[in-house]
């Protein structure tokens, strides 16, 4: 009796938790509208829509870059970016639950996001630079240079979102995985925000206000605003 | 620049000797040169202060380059058949951009076959590109902004249809 009664107390149930703050589930699903948006609008060569598409995507990833150093518990890289060793000891777990497992980005995923946040700002800031055919339809900064750079730069502006297209595989392949092996659907909490989670699972978790949030995505825009605007 | 690559083509087209591939990256780097052209009136154009002098030299430019068109595409130089790639050099293509920017190579001619099966419709869009390049020179040599930057859309159009038609989308 005591066995067990010390191990139902070790073993709390799982309850609902606030895992995903309101400013990292608006930019996830913001960006996956946008990043369709943009691939549309290159694929038809709407370059007006292009153009806007491009510089919301690069306000998001400045906000995200921002949230992830003052935003909430599961958003700061300090979170969920993991050393080596820990990455990977959760290889290991990839084919069966993990009960352990804490809560938010996993150490593996921690570093697609990261990998994915980097080449989205680097994916935008070559979109300032690139050119259509003409150097006619074209990003904001491509009159700084050549002809033949501009071509190049828009060359890699083409591979940067290849790449980027093997990275949101290997993140939709991985929440797939998660929902058909590990019967974990990671999917629902990135919508609603809430995740049953074990208080050890949970640690501590903390929000920050949403206001905070609204703010620094307004001066990410602004800054942006007048980045294309001005030079 | 373009006094030379015009001399240049121009030879190319009428000896022989040269190898459908010289034809072909000449070609290429007409292109370009005219797509440079291009840019820089653009350029000018968006800067809210354009220099009327740097239009007018690049308008002069492309209608220099529009004068041979038609012989860049002698018999021959057809681009050369894809050469069948491994599925990994297929996927490591994917991955490797600009190289083709640095070098004009003949592989890389995204010109269509339809150039050399369909004459008339190719002369028909290339004069109608001839016009337009005439005419942008005219307008170029005005101060009026608006009907330069008016005409430059018209030769811009008039670039768009022959590329729609014979030009691929990727190579």
């Amino acid at each position: 009796m005591l066995a067990r009664d010390s191990l139902t107390r070790t073993e709390e149930p799982p309850k609902p938790t606030r895992l995903w703050d309101v400013p990292v589930r608006l930019f996830h699903w913001l960006l996956v509208a946008l990043f369709g948006l943009s691939w549309a609008t290159a694929e038809y060569g709407l370059i007006e829509i292009h153009r806007l598409s491009g510089y919301s995507i690069l306000t998001l990833v400045l906000f995200r870059i921002y949230w992830a150093f003052a935003g909430s518990t599961t958003a700061r890289f300090k979170h969920f970016l993991r050393g080596p060793k820990t990455v990977i000891a959760h290889m290991s777990t990839i084919f069966h639950r993990d009960e352990d497992a804490s809560a938010g980005h996993n150490p593996l995923g921690g570093w697609n996001v990261v990998a994915m946040l980097l080449l989205l700002l680097v994916q935008t800031g070559l979109g300032l630079f690139a050119i259509d055919d003409f150097g006619i339809e074209s990003g904001p900064f491509a009159h700084y240079i050549s002809f033949e750079t501009a071509k190049q730069v828009t060359a890699l502006h083409e591979t940067v979102f290849n790449i980027l297209l093997v990275l949101i595989a290997l993140h939709v392949v991985a929440v797939l995985g998660h929902l058909a092996i590990k019967r974990e659907n990671l999917i629902m909490p990135m919508i609603t925000g809430n995740k049953a989670l074990t208080p050890k699972q949970a640690g501590s978790l903390t929000l920050r206000p949403l206001w905070q949030g609204v703010i620094a995505a307004a001066v990410c825009a602004a800054f942006v605003a007048v980045l294309v605007n001005v030079l | 620049v373009a006094a030379f690559g015009l001399a240049l083509m121009t030879h190319t087209s009428s000896t022989a000797q040269v190898s459908s591939k010289q034809v072909i990256e000449n070609r290429i780097a007409a292109f370009r040169d005219m797509g440079s052209a291009f840019k820089n009136i653009a350029d000018e154009l968006n800067s809210g202060e354009a220099n009327l002098e740097e239009v007018k030299s690049a308008a002069k430019v492309v209608q220099n380059y529009s004068v041979g068109l038609p012989t860049w595409f002698p018999p021959g130089s057809e681009p050369p058949p894809e050469i069948p790639r491994t599925w990994s050099e297929w996927f490591a293509s994917w991955f490797s951009s600009g190289e083709e920017y640095q070098v004009p190579r003949a592989e890389n001619s995204r010109a269509k076959l339809d150039i050399w099966q369909k004459p008339a419709e190719f002369e028909a869009v290339y004069q109608h590109f001839k016009r337009e390049a005439d005419a942008m020179v005219v307008a170029s040599q005005t101060s009026d902004t608006a009907a330069i930057t008016a005409q430059f859309r018209k030769l811009e159009q008039s670039c768009s249809v022959c590329h729609k038609s014979f030009r691929a989308d990727e190579r």
